[in-house]
């Protein structure tokens, strides 16, 4: 399935959840937090939250800022 | 004597240090580091950003080198110009670190100044403030905004003391003066300190604390000004305390005029 995530295309297996791509992306499971199509997904469903074709993600962490 | 512990209570949290301090412009994590614990702040701020795809996929994550278990970590909404850019950021920072309420709200108006967009900004706090949030909230140093923002339910108001990352220090200490005279919340001076005396000013002046980035930063030694910036908030808070002498006109001799030698 496409999806598109921060700006970019991805695609991903179908049925994957927000664990998968995560993996899939080399991103870290912890110290993330996941907007899927404009809600925020609370931290403890994050993992096993299913996709579908189309979504659109933005996945945030913390950096340095005043 | 017994003498009370002077300590800054926000959003029910009990600080000892009245220096908060930004994380971004240094050169690498561990001079961040090196320079938040000089500094003694207990308030750290963190901005929230899109992850790099398919780049630096391992590379270290701020909130290694800062334990929540240490500091209050502060995420922000720098960079947010709309209420409701500011109010996703909110809760995805929520999410990101465990649920916790604290945010400092900054809703921008323009990108030269970085001076607040203050109708973006009222609309996010009373959003925010509605959603459980505890804000500590950036504004222009306008004396009505404030007292709005603390209407609203603002955990602290922090005026500008002159633009983000300008340095120019506290360009209108009046207008601190009259948010001061009327807030029930704590005052923090957000932006605009650039050295040691700026802060001292700033808490003279009665602010509960100064939240800053760049003045630490930015300073060729960041360490060794994060420790001026801790000694300069103490000096100035001790002294607001004190209650400085009243201002002369004319010279007042300190010594005794009797008993002088012919």
């Amino acid at each position: 399935m496409h999806l598109k995530v921060n700006g970019e295309s991805v695609d991903i297996k179908d049925g994957s959840n927000i664990e998968g791509l995560l993996n899939a992306l080399e991103i870290p499971k912890t110290k993330v937090a996941v907007e899927l199509n404009g809600i925020v997904i609370p931290n403890s469903e994050l993992l096993k939250t299913p996709l579908e074709d189309n979504d659109v993600l933005e996945i945030v962490r913390a950096i340095g800022g005043g | 004597m017994k003498t009370l512990k002077d300590t800054l209570t926000i959003a029910k949290n009990i600080y000892n240090s009245r220096l908060l301090v930004g994380t971004g412009k240094y050169k690498d994590f561990e001079e961040t580091r090196l320079s938040i614990e000089a500094s003694g702040a207990e308030i750290v701020t963190v901005a929230i950003r899109r992850t790099n795809i398919g780049q630096d996929s391992s590379e270290p994550n701020i909130l290694d080198f800062l334990s929540p278990e240490k500091y209050t970590i502060l995420p922000n909404t720098a960079g947010c110009y709309s209420a409701e850019e500011a109010i996703r950021t909110c809760n995805l920072a929520r999410e990101l670190l465990g649920g916790k309420n604290l945010v400092k709200l900054e809703v921008l108006g323009d990108k030269q100044t970085l001076f607040p967009n203050m109708p973006e900004t009222l609309k996010a706090a009373k959003i925010l403030v509605n959603d459980g949030f505890d804000v500590m909230v950036y504004c222009s140093d306008d004396p009505l905004q404030a007292k709005e923002l603390e209407k609203i339910g603002c955990v602290s108001v922090m005026p500008l003391a002159s633009p983000i990352g300008s340095g120019l220090g506290i360009q209108n200490p009046h207008n601190l003066k009259l948010i001061l005279s009327q807030a029930n919340v704590p005052i923090i001076v957000d932006a605009g300190v650039g050295t040691a005396s700026d802060a001292s000013i700033a808490m003279e002046l009665g602010c509960s604390g100064v939240l800053m980035n760049t003045a630490i930063a930015k300073a060729k030694k960041p360490v060794l000004m994060a420790e001026a910036m801790r000694k300069a908030v103490d000096s100035g808070r001790k002294a607001y305390l004190a209650g400085r002498m009243k201002k002369a006109v004319y010279g007042s001799a300190s010594s005794p005029e009797k008993g002088l030698i012919d």
